[in-house]
């Protein structure tokens, strides 16, 4: 086989490194619990550190603002399953924050769902 | 609203200082334009984010003829809209295929509430289709967008007025005149 020297892969061929490579083969967060919709904020700067890959810090970059766990699997462009084992890591150093979505109970808030509609009303 | 890392105390301290997020589906059959609804009313640029399938979608997907392909990618359109510095809303447009229903489990999960999409043009009689089998058996052949009604919420929140769906101004759509859905 000989070289082209041009680009041998392409956008439909898929990423040359499988997703769960960046998380060493693990595929579930040893221990938190992620909604798509968790927003995470960083507590610590992204400075790296020992043990962080290149895309924790990449995280924790974008999570300077409040961000939701699908918004930084968008940005840095994993499936959302790989993000969540990679902000579990973070907040086991304790790098982040998260705030867990609304859940069924609290949504019994009268004045949260009427901020909602009036807020897609003033859309 | 500033949210400087240094701050913040390390831990979850932070959390007060976080918005709450609340989550919205956009559901409906292929190609019935939610992702255009997505896009429509997001106040940041439509993202997108995948969720790889491995052997959880076993038995859901048709892996015949595939069998050595263990993961396939799941894309998620997902628009953000700010009510206030403490509220967020994120509005996800499920997938339309009925092959990836499984997904449901978690994007329904906590959902404040759902938006069916359904193109009216293609329904071959004037009883549309319960939200359980949208997706299933809408034809393919209709492709057409223009005349998208706006369906109900799937899940009913106490307390939230009938007339809650807002109408949809930047996108086509119009709200539906009736419950298309017989659903309790």
């Amino acid at each position: 086989m000989e070289p082209t020297g041009g680009v041998w892969y392409d956008e439909s061929a898929g990423p040359l490194v499988r997703p769960y490579a960046v998380t060493k083969g693990r595929t579930r967060p040893a221990a938190a619990k992620f909604d798509l919709i968790s927003v995470v904020i960083a507590t610590q700067p992204a400075d790296g550190g020992p043990g962080l890959e290149p895309e924790h810090v990449k995280i924790l970059q974008l999570c300077r603002q409040p961000l939701s766990v699908a918004e930084i699997a968008a940005h840095v462009n994993l499936p959302a399953g790989v993000v969540k084992v990679l902000l579990d890591d973070l907040l086991q150093r304790d790098a982040i924050a998260v705030r867990a979505p609304m859940t069924r109970a609290r949504q019994s808030n009268k004045r949260v769902l009427k901020a909602v509609i009036n807020g897609i009303r003033a859309l | 609203m500033e949210y400087g890392p240094s701050d913040s105390e390390p831990g979850h301290d932070g959390t007060e200082e976080l918005p709450t997020a609340i989550k919205i589906l956009i559901a409906g059959g292929f190609g019935v334009g939610k992702t255009t609804m997505v896009s429509s009313v997001s106040e940041i640029e439509p993202l997108r984010t995948e969720e790889v399938i491995t052997d959880q979608s076993l038995g859901v997907d048709d892996m015949v003829g595939v069998e050595a392909k263990t993961t396939t990618t799941v894309a998620m359109d997902f628009g953000r809209i700010t009510v206030d510095s403490g509220l967020l809303v994120y509005l996800f447009g499920t997938p339309g295929q009925d092959r990836f229903w499984f997904m449901w489990d978690e994007l329904v999960y906590g959902a404040l509430g759902a938006i069916v999409l359904a193109d009216t043009a293609g329904w071959p009689t004037a009883s549309p289709p319960s939200t359980s089998s949208n997706a299933g058996t809408r034809p393919s052949s209709s492709r057409s967008t223009a005349s998208t009604a706006l369906g109900a919420t799937r899940r009913r929140t106490s307390g939230s007025p009938s007339t809650s769906i807002p109408t949809c101004r930047s996108c086509s759509a119009t709200p539906a005149t009736g419950n298309p859905a017989k659903r309790s």
